[in-house]
């Protein structure tokens, strides 16, 4: 079978400049002083990969690493400064909604106008126009002038006719995260869709969820090079971690553990399968009648270990910072401190400590009692509370699973004996975020809530995955 | 080249629509729409005839027919490359995001003049009728020479228009070139009031020759000397494949900045 994109030895170089030589003016002034302010910059250097016919490749990476720029290339818009490009059949590119889109013409004149821009005869499109139209579910606007669309609607149409033309390689950019879910939900169909007949789909996007769903392979392309590729379970994890050196990221890794700390929420991974759900392991506070948890605060890292992360996090509307300290002590064992500093005077009620887990979990305990989770009922918007708090504890944990079909391991939370003020407790949550929680509370009293300005240790404890 | 040319050709759809987007877009909301091709050529000439047949009075025989026949020509030249200037540098978001030849864009806004150009020489008929001109068969050639002064005009605006993507000034130059050239095209005056010993700098200016032919074949009056002729359709062919090939050699530097 003959591949249907190949590159070898890609590179691209654009020319920065300082200030923009808008003017023969200043150019000439520049030539004649004999220096261009300028700097080369390769936004893509030796980009070697291939895509079999019908295969879907995903492309992700930060903002400004190449992906769009290597779309682009593929898409025959730039040409590369070196190395060789070859994308054989009809490429049908959807780089940006409404590229290409007249706003004084009305729908259908689009429609032809966009078919045409991708070197489609009047006929062809002829022939898919009422499903372009179905598709886009804008019967009732077809013949309205486009500066009278939502940009929803906008995104639908354009993806109808990049959707629906008869191509052999499909380039897609980000453009799905825009539209309501509906129908985001029928792209994803029609994409599949395409995926059985047989095109070849190049998909760049930010939204891991679905890059993981639809692509078969996935490359990581970061500052201009292709760093990674292989399945998309093992690239995305590695795209995480190359975002760790941004600001408010950080992970730990000694394995087969690993942590990733992300902007106040932490997912906790075992042999690189996630355990957490949601938020993960996360703290709130309940202050001033509102909680406040620690995914709205703003983090920075601190210098650590491979296996430690530290940070400290301004919370937004308290004046107040926590400083966390995760250490992967073992193969086993969490090491978890959370300080408190308050800048100003503060009255706290409530502090809570929680893990977040897979639903997969069934059965929960704490020291003298246990008990099972029940189903999360689909509506349920409330947290439920399950154990006795009046019967604490230092722990609280969840039993291993030990099926075929699911393994999981038992995990245990365990406070340090110092903060017998925490509880233990095990909850449900609501539907939406539907994960099992394990969590140690206080609930200050109700005249000792105002902490002066300093620092105090609020928590110490483990969390304790059950070995094999 | 034929590549290239080839693959234009597989756009056609695209040049056609855009043509019919810019004539569409250009008389959208004008209560005359079409009719101001038509008009517009024929209040510039009402003025000239106004000063240089009233005030300056210039000795010329049926002067509305005179003026038209370099006026009409002329204002394709000038509309088509002012058109076709801006044409990458005023379309950067679709060339940066959809892929097709991108000489599309400076050819569709030529082709979108060339019809309007069409449309307008039928102000002649009437003319002629009334004011008796007589044709001759030399009006046969008047395809020819239109196409002589498309070559001319695509070379051009390829250029410009290419080299606007980088300096914005080119615009403005453009503009100050053209109204210089239109004193220096016998457009309101006739060829024989320049003075013979420039004529044959004057000549160099393929316009003044176009012009010149034009006015031969629909007034039947003579012709400049013919090597001035082969000099101009020469040029045009040479600005032409000239223009072409600069465009598409530096057709990747120019999308990078556009």
């Amino acid at each position: 079978m003959q591949r249907a994109i190949e590159l070898r030895d890609v590179g691209i170089v654009f020319r920065l400049q300082q200030e923009r030589e808008a003017t023969l003016k200043e150019s000439l002034f520049n030539l004649i002083r004999g220096r261009y302010r300028y700097q080369d910059f390769w936004a893509l250097r030796g980009v070697n990969f291939q895509v079999e016919k019908g295969e879907t490749l995903g492309i992700i990476g930060e903002n400004g690493s190449g992906k769009t720029t290597l779309l682009k290339i593929l898409a025959g818009i730039y040409q590369p400064d070196e190395g060789e490009v070859k994308v054989r059949g009809m490429v049908s590119a959807l780089l940006e909604l409404g590229a290409g889109f007249h706003e004084e013409l009305t729908g259908r004149e689009n429609i032809y106008l966009n078919g045409s821009l991708l070197g489609i005869s009047r006929e062809k499109i002829n022939r898919v126009y009422h499903q372009i139209v179905e598709f886009s579910g804008l019967e009732r606007f077809i013949d309205t002038p486009l500066k009278n669309y939502s940009s929803g609607m906008k995104v639908r149409l354009g993806f109808a006719i990049a959707a629906h033309v008869d191509c052999d390689v499909l380039l897609v950019d980000e453009v799905l995260a825009v539209g309501d879910e509906s129908f985001q939900g029928k792209c994803y169909e029609k994409i599949e869709e395409l995926k059985r007949k047989g095109v070849t789909l190049v998909f760049v996007s930010h939204d891991m969820n679905a890059v993981r769903r639809l692509c078969d392979r996935v490359l990581l392309v970061h500052r201009g090079r292709l760093i990674e590729r292989g399945g998309s379970r093992e690239v995305i994890q590695r795209y995480f971690l190359t975002l760790s050196q941004q600001r408010g990221i950080a992970v730990a890794e000694a394995k087969p553990l690993s942590l990733v700390f992300h902007n106040g929420r932490t997912s906790l991974y075992l042999d690189d399968r996630e355990l957490t759900r949601a938020a993960g392991l996360y703290s709130s506070i309940f202050s001033y009648d509102i909680w406040h948890d620690s995914t709205q605060a703003i983090w920075n890292k601190e210098p650590s270990p491979p296996n430690e992360i530290i940070v400290r996090g301004k919370w937004r509307r308290l004046p107040l910072v926590q400083h966390w300290r995760l250490k992967i002590e073992d193969h086993r064992t969490i090491y978890w401190e959370v300080e408190m500093e308050c800048l100003e005077e503060a009255s706290i009620k409530e502090f809570h400590l929680s893990l977040l887990l897979q639903d997969g979990y069934l059965e929960w305990f704490t020291p003298c009692e246990e008990g099972k989770f029940s189903p999360i009922d689909p509506g349920e918007v409330e947290w439920i509370q399950l154990n006795h708090l009046s019967k604490a504890g230092n722990r609280v944990g969840v039993k291993g699973i030990r099926r075929d079909s699911l393994q999981l391991p038992g995990i245990t939370m365990v406070m340090d004996d110092e903060y017998k003020r925490f509880l233990p407790s095990a909850l449900n949550t609501d539907f939406v975020n539907n994960s099992r929680v394990l969590q140690f509370l206080q609930v200050n009293n109700p005249d000792a809530t105002i902490y002066q300005r300093g620092r105090y240790p609020i928590f110490k404890g483990r969390i304790i995955i059950e070995a094999e | 080249m034929i590549v290239k040319i080839k693959e234009i050709v597989r756009y056609k759809e695209l040049i056609k629509n855009l043509v019919i987007r810019d004539l569409k877009v250009k008389y959208k909301n004008s209560v005359l729409g079409y009719l101001w091709s038509l008009l517009d050529p024929l209040l510039t000439a009402l003025l000239f005839i106004v000063v240089f047949s009233f005030i300056v009075r210039l000795q010329v025989e049926n002067y509305p027919v005179f003026l038209l026949t370099a006026l009409l020509p002329w204002g394709f030249f000038q509309s088509s490359l002012l058109g076709a200037v801006v044409s990458i540098s005023g379309n950067s978001n679709l060339i940066k995001k959809v892929y097709f030849p991108r000489e599309i864009f400076p050819l569709s806004a030529i082709l979108s003049n060339l019809i309007n150009f069409c449309l307008s020489l039928l102000v002649f008929v009437p003319l002629i009728l009334i004011l008796r001109v007589k044709l001759s068969w030399g009006l046969l050639w008047l395809p020819a020479v239109i196409m002589v002064q498309v070559l001319l005009i695509g070379g051009l605006s390829l250029f410009v228009a290419h080299l606007n993507v980088f300096f914005n000034d080119i615009a403005f130059l453009l503009k100050f070139v053209l109204s210089l050239l239109f004193y220096a095209t016998p457009i309101f005056y006739p060829l024989e009031m320049v003075p013979q010993r420039f004529l044959s700098i004057y000549l160099l200016n393929p316009m003044a020759v176009l012009v010149s032919i034009y006015r031969k074949v629909i007034m039947n009056l003579p012709l400049p000397p013919l090597r001035f002729i082969f000099i101009a359709v020469v040029m045009s062919l040479v600005i032409m494949v000239g223009g072409f090939v600069f465009f598409h050699r530096r057709e990747n530097v120019m999308v990078k900045r556009v």
